[in-house]
């Protein structure tokens, strides 16, 4: 019975060892060339929706508008239609074909009437590919003329409203950005159309500061109705003084994990602003390491407070120091309790392999190596930086929490008093020194750097996360930085092969970048087709897979959000397929192909040998002990 | 020693190697070294950053270009993917080709500066403003070959200076350039070097020294143990004499390498063996002990190796087997050594507080992985320094008790011989008095014989 038990728990351990191991060594499923046949692939359906969305746009025409309008849509979005074949792949999913379509515009002319038309086009299918009988060859697309029906409004199913973009509304001021873009769901299961949606600030009271929530309605084309017991949906806008930082527009972000914050006043490196934090009652201390505040613009007017880097049930406090002439002044003060972070999305964890030693074999994949911060290069480091005052956090004034977290904003501090004067900063005000800093997300140089850096090159190289975006020379001049300004350039790598791009000269937002050259990592095959978008959908530019490095490369014309996807590239034939692998590994003598197939040896071999070896000799001791 | 008195001496060994650790990540430490770095490929440099003796560890933001073999030539036609890389940071090439690029702007009188190569992997082709001044090795991957040395490259500059290292790697574990060099006015990168290949000279005249002793110990006592410490010894030299044998000469990856990834997985096996035999744990349970390790040095000889044909993902498998060696066996010998101390087993004090520290200097390898010497060696070089010197202490301890024993055993020698002597002599006088006594006794018998002869004479006569 006791050799019985040791065999088992022998084999277990085994087992527990090598199956990871092997696990992880199997050949790739996904992606396998179908097997070579001589039977046409049958299609036996045509999908209209866009990459497994499950969703598709419906075009709209205005009323009396050439049918013609619609054809860069159709060009842009709808070359190619998704079709279900007969085959079925290694995992039991059905294999899809993308199809080439043929638009006919001449067949569907009349956008007098409002209401629905239909646009034709024909299916150019490979000649390995047959049409099952009972799908017609030609493929009918839904469009919408605008205008009032005789037979009602079309009601629509429902209406997703976009983010507004949460820019404080400077006291005083009307609001400027009003509208956003809402996407309508018609009662055709996936069907969907954009429109505005119009915010209505009746509410905000531009002469007092605070938070107010707003309210709007989609501007529909004719023909559409609401949904019924459409619930209008709602936004909370801040409005606040333009003199001083002011940290009440507090706005969650669960995506990423933080709260962002904008004000109005702008602050200038000439301000020498300081985050600073305090925790529950201790002394206010400035978040050197960035560990709890982030500036999205070194600069600027916007922060993020990481709320995975807050402990649960603390009280924390941010506020923002700064000088205005020879006086230490602060924004007001942001309080934040977390009771619990159950509902933070946990940060993903960095694959990183910082295994000690750089001798032993045991090193592999690197080290993240620490932000670095250092003065300009024409700036000699002369300035100490100020010592810190120890000011108490004020007494925190806790608003009712929130179910999950709870943020409460104060007025500006003004019981805090200034410095003694033996204890104030000593700033050396005619020349304050500028720092460069280079962290995961964001490269800050100086106009010197960058001057060096125009003149050696027609582009000028900034990369993050591999990430490589070159910017124009030209462009960069022409912003005409002084030695003293700094270029702030961030790019922060996004889920899904997206990533935002945004670059600041001496503070200010540049919006138009102008033959602008992005590569970036991307897992593709040969020949695939990518495409740049923005996070809306909206086609930017078509994107070049480089085999070598691995990177798409494609050209953007401003900063924003934007996302590398496939157009799905026609399925070959299965035996065209067959052919072309066969070739290309007879043919090939590409020196980075001879190297993989060479190293193609189970991976994680090593853990498995190794855990069945120790496995077996346990296995071997607890046999012979039993037997004496 | 009473067990409360070894847990202070334990507990302060292991405050004191913390501190250690510290002051090495602090101020032995190329990543820490307080210096202006490279951004976008470009570092600024003005006659402060050269003062004091000063000298930069350019580890930050060189421009790269994968699998791209440039020559200044060639270097304004490229158009393709580069990026910025940070020597020693995350990015992964297991193999390939690449050219590294950094734009230094120095002052713009003339001065004489040095660069220091590290080991390159396995090939490379220095260009300091288009002038080829040092080639490794053959980078062209048709007619690729190895050449791995240490070099110091000295050149006269001032203004914008350029350079560009191209690189080839198809056999090394490690590729391209995994170590900052270093740079500076020549003289202060010359005195770095110096002392650094000082300090490891000095390690490795030590260990000899521990050889010497080893032999002496396992001929003239514990034969088993005086080979295990010879081993450690040897095995110490292999892995510390790297700086020394890369700065004499240019060297392929195999079989050098292997033979150092083997002394450093071999000591950790070694040091577990020896210690069992120094505690007198003997038989199976020592096997079970030293498998692992054993097992891990196997797989680090096949490893680096099989450099040329492994994939990335069994570097990384070969990486987390190596980090649960360095665990295992930091708990290995610690268990060991609390067991001895529980049953007040000789030197475990001593060889205890080493583990403690070894521990301590491998777990700080792993906490600070952001770690390379300037001078000394690496974290768990230094661990191992210390283990191994409290092993040569325990030995040289052994040895001491040893020849005290013998002194003493001489001396009660000595005086016992000298008692018996005493003895000897007294026994010879007891004799002598016996035999006077004896012939005293005779001499009365006969007397009396006489007395009672002539006694009976005269009776005759009377009558």
């Amino acid at each position: 019975m006791k050799k019985l038990l040791s065999l088992v728990i022998t084999v277990f351990f085994v087992v527990c060892a090598a199956y990871p191991a092997f696990a992880m060594t199997m050949p790739p499923l996904i992606g396998f060339d179908p097997p070579p046949s001589a039977v046409p692939t049958i299609i036996t359906d045509i999908r209209r929706d866009y990459n497994g969305s499950d969703i598709f746009q419906m075009l709209v025409v205005k009323q009396g508008e050439s049918i013609s309008a619609l054809s860069q849509q159709l060009q842009n979005d709808l070359s190619y239609i998704d079709c279900l074949t007969d085959q079925i792949d290694e995992n039991g999913q059905p294999v899809y074909y993308m199809c080439p379509v043929t638009w006919d515009l001449s067949r569907s002319t009349d956008t007098s009437l409002p209401g629905r038309i239909e646009i034709h086009g024909t299916l150019n299918y490979a000649s390995n590919y047959t049409l099952i009988s009972t799908l017609p060859n030609d493929i009918i697309w839904q469009a919408v003329v605008q205008g009032e029906r005789a037979s009602g409004a079309e009601v629509l199913s429902d209406i997703n409203v976009n983010f507004l973009q949460n820019s404080p509304i400077p006291l005083g001021e009307e609001a400027k950005n009003k509208i956003s873009t809402a996407t309508c769901h018609t009662s055709i299961p996936g069907e969907y159309f954009n429109c505005d949606f119009v915010w209505d600030f009746s509410s905000v009271q531009i002469n007092t500061a605070g938070k107010y929530t707003i309210s709007g309605i989609p501007s529909l084309p004719l023909g559409f109705a609401l949904p019924p017991n459409y619930v209008a949906p709602t936004r909370t806008v801040v409005v606040m003084p333009n003199d001083a930082p002011d940290l009440s527009s507090a706005l969650f972000d669960n995506l990423n994990g933080y709260i962002n914050c904008k004000w109005l006043f702008p602050l200038q490196k000439e301000n020498n602003v300081k985050l600073e934090y305090a925790v529950n009652t201790e002394e206010w201390k400035q978040d050197l390491q960035s560990t709890y505040i982030v500036f999205n613009s070194y600069w600027g007017n916007s922060l993020n407070i990481n709320l995975n880097a807050l402990s649960e049930k603390t009280d924390y406090y941010f506020r923002i120091r700064y000088s205005e002439g020879s006086a230490d002044k602060f924004s007001n003060t942001l309080h934040i309790r977390l009771e619990n972070k159950d509902f933070l999305i946990p940060n993903a964890a960095p694959p990183s392999f910082d295994i000690g030693g750089d001798r032993d074999a045991g090193d592999t994949g690197g080290n993240v190596l620490p932000p670095l911060t250092q003065p300009a290069p024409s700036e000699p480091s002369e300035i100490a930086p100020p010592p810190l005052v120890p000011v108490s956090p004020p007494p925190s004034e806790i608003s009712p929490v929130p179910p999950q977290y709870a943020i409460v904003t104060q007025a500006p501090p003004l019981d805090i008093s200034a410095p003694d004067d033996d204890l104030k900063p000593v700033y050396n005000e005619e020349k304050p020194t500028v720092m460069e800093e280079v962290t995961e997300n964001s490269t800050l140089i100086s106009g010197t750097r960058l001057s060096q850096l125009t003149a050696l090159s027609d582009v000028v190289l900034f990369e993050k996360h591999g990430i490589a975006v070159e910017l124009s020379s030209s462009l960069l001049n022409n912003l005409h930085l002084t030695d003293d300004n700094i270029l702030e350039v961030y790019i922060q790598k996004s889920e899904n092969s997206g990533f935002n791009l945004a670059v600041f000269a001496d503070g200010n937002a540049v919006d138009a970048l102008p033959e602008t050259t992005v590569y970036m990592p991307f897992d593709a095959d040969d020949g695939d087709k990518l495409e740049c978008v923005k996070t809306d959908g909206t086609f930017v530019s078509n994107a070049y897979y480089e085999k070598q490095n691995g990177t798409a490369q494609f050209e953007l014309q401003e900063g924003g959000n934007y996302q590398v996807r496939h157009i799905k590239a026609p399925v070959k034939a299965p035996l065209e397929a067959a052919n072309e692998a066969t070739s290309q590994t007879l043919n090939s003598t590409d020196n980075a192909v001879a190297s993989e197939s060479q190293s193609k040896l189970p991976v994680f071999t090593f853990i498995a040998i190794f855990g069945i070896t120790i496995g077996a000799c346990l296995y071997v001791f607890v046999l012979r002990r039993q037997n004496e | 020693m009473n067990k409360h008195k070894n847990a202070i001496y334990i507990f302060i060994t292991i405050i004191l190697s913390v501190c250690f650790c510290l002051f090495l990540y602090q101020f032995d430490n190329k990543y820490t070294h307080q210096s202006t770095q490279p951004i976008n490929g470009i570092i600024y440099l003005e006659d402060e950053d050269f003062a004091l003796n000063k000298v930069l560890y350019l580890s930050r933001e060189w421009e790269y270009f994968p699998d791209a073999l440039l020559t200044p030539d060639t270097l304004p036609q490229y158009d393709g993917y580069r990026k910025y890389v940070d020597i020693g940071g995350k990015y992964a090439m297991p193999h390939g080709s690449a050219t590294y690029r950094l734009i230094l702007m120095l002052p713009s009188a003339e001065a004489s500066y040095a660069l220091e190569m590290p080991e390159i992997f396995s090939a490379c082709k220095l260009y300091i403003d288009g002038k080829p001044l040092l080639q490794l090795g053959n980078i062209d991957p048709q007619q690729y070959s190895e050449g791995i040395c240490n070099r110091v490259i000295p050149f006269t500059a001032g203004g914008k200076t350029e350079i560009l290292l191209a690189v080839s790697d198809f056999s090394a574990v490690y590729s391209g350039l995994n170590y900052p060099p270093a740079f500076g006015i020549a003289q202060n990168v010359l005195r770095v070097r110096s002392i650094r290949l000082l300090l490891h000279s000095a390690t490795v005249l030590i260990a000899i020294l521990g050889i010497g002793l080893a032999i002496a110990f396992g001929i003239k006592g514990n034969l088993r143990r005086g080979i295990l410490c010879n081993l450690i010894f040897l095995c110490l030299i292999g892995y510390t004499a790297y700086p020394l044998f890369h700065s004499l000469r240019i060297t392929s990856f195999n079989p050098w390498y292997t033979l150092e990834a083997m002394c450093y997985y071999g000591l950790l096996l070694l040091a577990i063996l020896l210690q069992c035999d120094l505690y007198e744990v003997r038989g199976k349970f020592t096997f079970f002990l030293a498998l692992p390790c054993a097992l891990g040095t196997l797989f680090a000889i096949v490893r680096v190796l099989g450099a040329a044909y492994w994939n990335i993902e069994i570097s990384i498998a070969f990486s987390f087997i190596s980090l649960f060696i360095k665990y295992y066996f930091a708990a290995c010998i610690l268990l060991l050594s609390c067991w001895a101390l529980w049953r007040r087993k000789k030197y475990s004090v001593l060889l205890m507080s080493a583990s403690m520290s070894f521990a301590v200097f491998l777990g700080f390898d792993r906490f600070f992985p952001l770690y390379e010497p300037i001078f000394g060696g690496w974290l768990g070089e230094v661990g191992g320094v210390i283990l191994i010197a409290a092993l040569a202490s325990a030995l040289w301890l052994d040895a001491m008790d040893a020849y005290r024993f013998r002194l003493t055993y001489e001396g009660n020698y000595h005086h016992m011989e000298q008692r018996l002597l005493m003895q000897k002599e007294y026994y010879q006088q007891l004799s002598e008095q016996i035999q006077r006594s004896r012939e005293a006794a005779h001499d009365m018998r006969h007397h009396m014989r006489i007395l009672r002869t002539i006694a009976g004479e005269s009776t005759q006569i009377a009558v």
